[in-house]
């Protein structure tokens, strides 16, 4: 079990209190639990068929067209009026998710021309290809999100382990780290990003990596800062001179300690990576054209204006999630915050 | 007013109380501490008053409460606060400011952070003086400058006015806020601690300094401190608080000849004794030191030059044997830690240091790291020299998991517990934090982290000086039962010459980084031969007169 110590046990009290801030997090984890089940959610397969008296769980099975009593080898396609014809004749029935679409199927049978707006159909209107809107903000939700906790998780690993080496050793390792990290970041990541996106195929990975080389720099700054302050404090000295490692030292006894800042920043560097995503996706940076993305669709509503649906939706998904987790990190930081201790 | 105007009392303090809004504990309940309980005070001009306590007891906050200096938080009651007639409560702001600085001046503990440290002295000083001596303009205020400086002994005042804190030594610091408050002839000097954060000599000056002013201009003091020798050297008569209350009070004489209170007769008893242990027979060497030294480079220039050597430890020669304890004397700087840390390997040294017949300078890691169990060390400030993440348990067997002591996890336990044992603390403070537990506690809980090993010499690097004066003798007890119990060998390093005497065997003065004596603990101190040796006995010894000792 783990046991949290008295400190960590008062900052959650200290957080708990904050109003805003706890709300905040149950809502914003909430829809980030739904959005983990999103193919339950949105799909443009249903989730059960029956088809004559025998169940198919579309969702988990893929199942040609000839199962259900049509032509073809390929995949059965649910939307098709032929095949929608059979499943809901004879007793057979199907049952749709919420929203009868995927981020990437394609309403063929649209009243107006695409962009469409929002009908009984598509409840948010489809965007300039005619995919749903709605299942693309989810699916867009779920990606953003998990990119940005993927980006922050890698950023806080390598920011950690190059702050923490460079406050340990101090010195000369220290000055040449620093200068790294000096010339490092003073590369011009959008020309990479560009070229990047030019020589390999664009794709959520390629983003992940680069973007994690140059998202762990603010962060190392106060974790050496931390790391440099308590490793002259005499309890340092007492475990070197009981004849603890380096490397024990630095886990048991500093780290902690360097941690406070660490999580006052974490909130406020997911919603950065959320934001990085979505400007990269809507100057065209970003991730593969099929892939939802907020940063797309916002650049759809840009280009066309009067579909009001494409670029009203997709902002206000962006800045409630931004919101929200502001206001968690607002909270984290009061309930961090020294002073109030 | 009219009829108290011509009270001849300086100030009268009746029923003061002040309390704090308590720290909201571990269950969120907050309650008010009462940090002055109902005292009451007086006195008269000219005199000396010395308010005596512990840590905690309430002096400080009761002499700030005079000035009306406390937090905004505090919350201050008194049936009858005078000063120089007037009510203290009654007066305005403006009014107060008058008196804070006026009529009324304060000299804090620690001459290292009072003073600002981006401006030059004379600006400092300057701002004390009255809002008509500053019109005078700039040449006559630096001439009155300058005559303060002179009062308080200040070599070279005139130069000295445009140094820097920085350049200053702590002795020349607290001049210089000594200089700073009798800017404008207070009548009464509040001095907090004025001493404490000093080398002894300098502790002696500075003491000598304040009464010899205060009869020259004709000030009250009062005097806060916890420094008992002190307290009979210069005070006419003393408050003994304990826990907000002053539980005594009378002329320091009687006070010292016969204290009432239970509290005073332990306060007075925990002054260290002033006879130094038995030497054991025939005991082997442990530790023997042939011409140690530890120099740091002194780097200049582009190139990082080496321009010349701080010779920290420089030529040290000495010899420990099991069971006895070899004290090293010195004032700060004189580089008595970094032996410690030498002999630690903390800090790389020259020369030949054996460890049980063991090289130690010689030894690889391997080796270090098994010496390492063998010797360990309790450092000064117990503060922070526990990790504060990690509970009083994790503390404990840090020792045993690095040196794959007693893997089994219940033995290891049972050893955490008798660790506990040894130092008197019960095995319920295993799961708590460091920060739960007050200054004597945590060191006896750093003195089990090193027992915990079962070494055979402990470095003990000043781990009284931190400590209250009760505290401190509960301590001292501790480490005389440990030594007896398991024939440890003890480095002492301290520049308190009293706790040295009363625990070592041998003495050794270090001035510079070079011993300049070193002999048994009888001779050293009733026959010192050194210059240096004789002038830090008679700072530190004349302030604890024989007979105060002697009625422990």
């Amino acid at each position: 079990m783990i046991r949290f110590s008295p400190i960590a046990k008062r900052r959650w009290r200290r957080f708990r209190s904050h109003r805003r801030g706890i709300v905040s997090l149950w809502i914003f984890s909430t829809l980030f639990l739904f959005s983990l089940g999103a193919e339950l959610i949105s799909n443009d397969r249903p989730l059960i068929v029956s088809y004559q008296d025998e169940l198919y769980f579309p969702l988990l099975v893929s199942y040609p067209e000839t199962t259900f009593g049509g032509d073809f080898e390929t995949e059965a396609d649910y939307k098709d009026p032929f095949l929608v014809e059979i499943l809901n004749s004879n007793g057979n029935w199907m049952l749709f998710p919420l929203n009868p679409h995927r981020y990437d199927s394609i309403n063929t049978e649209l009243t107006h021309p695409a962009p469409s707006p929002p009908d009984g159909a598509n409840y948010f209107g489809t965007d300039d290809r005619a995919r749903d809107v709605l299942a693309r903000l989810i699916y867009g939700f779920r990606l953003s999100v998990l990119f940005a906790l993927s980006l922050t998780l890698i950023g806080l690993v390598l920011g950690i382990v190059a702050g923490a080496v460079q406050g340990y050793f101090g010195g000369r390792t220290d000055l040449l780290f620093q200068r790294f990290i000096e010339i490092w970041g003073s590369m011009p990541e959008l020309y990479l990003l560009i070229i990047f996106a030019s020589l390999f195929n664009p794709s959520v990975l390629l983003l992940l990596v680069l973007l994690s080389l140059f998202g762990w720099m603010g962060l190392s700054d106060y974790v050496r800062a931390e790391f440099l302050r308590a490793r002259t404090m005499v309890y340092v000295k007492a475990a070197r001179s009981m004849g603890a490692t380096d490397r024990s030292i630095m886990l048991r006894h500093l780290l902690p300690n360097a941690l406070t800042p660490v999580i006052t920043f974490l909130p406020f560097r997911i919603s950065g990576a959320i934001l990085a995503l979505t400007s990269l996706d809507f100057l065209g940076l970003g991730v593969p054209p099929s892939t939802p993305s907020l940063g797309e669709l916002l650049r759809q509503g840009k280009a066309n204006i009067d579909a009001w649906w494409l670029s009203l939706s997709a902002f206000l998904v962006l800045v409630i999630m931004l919101l929200l987790l502001n206001f968690i990190g607002e909270a984290l930081r009061d309930a961090m915050d020294p002073r109030k201790e | 007013m009219s009829g108290v105007a011509h009270s001849p009392l300086l100030f009268e303090v009746a029923d003061l109380e002040v309390s704090f809004p308590g720290v909201g504990s571990e269950f969120g309940q907050r309650e008010s501490v009462k940090a002055v309980k109902k005292i009451s005070f007086s006195m008269s001009p000219g005199e000396t008053l010395a308010l005596v306590g512990e840590s905690g007891s309430g002096k400080t906050v009761a002499a700030l409460s005079l000035l009306r200096l406390l937090p905004p938080s505090a919350h201050l009651a008194a049936r009858r606060m005078r000063f120089l007639g007037q009510e203290i409560g009654e007066l305005s702001e403006a009014q107060m400011q008058t008196i804070r600085g006026g009529q009324a001046a304060m000299v804090f503990q620690e001459p290292m952070t009072a003073l600002n440290p981006v401006y030059p002295i004379f600006r400092q000083l300057a701002e004390n003086f009255s809002p008509q001596d500053r019109d005078e303009g700039r040449k006559a205020l630096r001439r009155r400058a300058v005559g303060l400086l002179e009062l308080t002994g200040i070599q070279n005042p005139d130069q000295r006015l445009d140094s820097f804190p920085h350049q200053l030594s702590g002795g020349q610091r607290q001049r210089v806020m000594i200089a700073m408050a009798l800017a404008r002839k207070p009548s009464l000097l509040i001095a907090d601690e004025p001493t404490t954060a000093l080398d002894v000599t300098i502790q002696a000056q500075i003491l000598e300094l304040l009464t010899q002013l205060q009869s020259e201009l004709g000030m009250a003091m009062l005097l806060i401190t916890h420094d008992l020798p002190m307290v009979r050297k210069a005070a006419d008569r003393v408050c003994v608080m304990c826990q907000g209350e002053i539980v005594e009070e009378g002329p320091v004489a009687e006070l010292f000849q016969s204290p009432q209170h239970p509290y005073t007769r332990t306060l007075l008893g925990s002054l260290p004794s002033s006879d130094s242990p038995e030497r054991v027979e025939g005991a082997e060497v442990i530790l023997s030191a042939e011409n140690v030294r530890c120099y740091f480079p002194i780097k200049k220039g582009l190139f990082k030059r080496t321009v010349d050597w701080v010779k920290a430890v420089d030529g040290v020669t000495m010899t420990l044997r099991r069971g006895e304890t070899l004290g090293v004397v010195g004032e700060s700087g004189s580089g008595k830690t970094t032996l410690g840390e030498v002999i630690l390997r903390l800090n790389q040294g020259e020369g030949t240091l054996l460890f049980d017949g063991i090289p130690l300078f010689d030894a690889t890691r391997e080796q270090m790291r098994l010496l390492r169990r063998r010797i360990q060390v309790v450092f000064q400030d117990p503060f922070s020299s526990l990790s504060p993440r990690l509970t009083i348990g994790q503390i404990l067997e840090e020792g045993l998991l690095i040196h794959g002591l007693e893997p089994d996890r219940l033995a290891r336990e049972r050893r955490v517990e008798e660790a506990l044992d040894e130092v008197g603390l019960p095995q319920s403070v295993l799961g708590r934090y460091p920060h739960q537990f007050s200054g004597g506690q945590r060191q006896r809980i750093a003195i089990a982290r090193a027992m915990i090993l079962k070494p055979d010499l402990l470095i003990l690097d000043e781990p009284t000086s931190a400590l209250d004066l009760s505290v401190q003798a509960q301590v001292l007890t501790l480490l005389r039962d440990l030594q007896k119990k398991y024939g440890l060998a003890f480095l002492f390093i301290s520049h308190d010459l009293r706790v040295v005497r009363a625990l070592s065997h041998e003495v050794m003065v270090m001035w510079k980084g070079k011993v300049v004596e070193h002999g048994s603990t009888q001779s050293l101190f009733n026959t010192p031969q050194h210059p240096y040796t004789r002038r830090l006995l008679s700072a530190a010894l004349d302030l604890s007169s024989e007979g105060v000792s002697d009625q422990g």
